[in-house]
């Protein structure tokens, strides 16, 4: 039952960061608003903008994942050393990696990189979501 | 371009969701608290859209996710673990 509310936890955290720090600029009806349809979603790369809210609501959402498998941790739901956990610890870290990127990338006034960064951490986090759907 | 009603939408779900894990103990009550700041956080960054992220601001957060997730990241391996146990007084 524990493992299965965290995975309902970071489902919704993924949700706010997959489909809420890169979307279309103007076909905001096409933004997915609920945790359902964030994993279909792809937003055109096309005339999208990344610009420091993006980053801030990025870092501000994997934060909420971050405190999320802390949760998962304490209420040991999460085993350290487990595969399951070993898996996240992966997820996790590609996910800062591509974040830090995305960052540096927008600092530098490079946005197609800053998208491509995005999308990575995005990635990261739909395999994080699968990895704790194995249980743990 | 950010979609606000995107956010807080997911936002809400998110503290929805969070709050079963009340029943399980002082610590799932305190991830609910934690989270419901970070949502609050980001709740106000859409609450006004002429809003303006600070470089300063931003890197101070970005530094501050980064230890976390530093942290979280070592508390996952089967060494922090051991680590822990062993400072354990049982």
């Amino acid at each position: 039952m524990v493992k299965l509310r965290i995975c309902m936890i970071a489902a919704l955290c993924l949700a706010s960061v997959t489909a809420c720090a890169v979307g279309p600029p103007k076909s905001a009806s096409a933004m997915p608003t609920t945790e359902v349809d964030a994993g279909a979603y792809k937003p055109p790369l096309a005339g999208t903008n990344v610009d420091e809210k993006a980053i801030k609501v990025a870092f501000v959402a994997y934060d909420a994942v971050l405190t999320a498998v802390d949760g998962a941790v304490k209420v040991g739901a999460l085993v350290p050393g487990s595969a399951t956990a070993l898996k996240v610890q992966g997820f996790l870290t590609l996910a800062k990696a591509s974040l830090n990127a995305a960052f540096n990338a927008q600092q530098a006034g490079n946005e197609p990189n800053a998208l491509k960064a995005l999308e990575s951490a995005r990635a990261a986090f739909l395999d994080l979501k699968l990895a704790l759907k194995g249980g743990g | 371009m950010l979609d606000g009603k995107a956010i807080i939408a997911n936002a809400i779900s998110l503290v929805k969701t969070l709050a079963p894990l009340l029943p399980y103990g002082q610590q799932a009550a305190d991830v609910v608290r934690q989270t419901e700041k970070l949502v609050a956080t980001v709740k106000a960054t859409f609450s006004h859209e002429d809003t303006t992220v600070l470089d300063a601001e931003l890197k101070t957060l970005v530094d501050r996710v980064n230890a976390h997730a530093d942290q979280t990241i070592a508390s996952l391996s089967a060494d922090h673990q051991a680590e822990t146990n062993a400072r354990s007084p049982h």
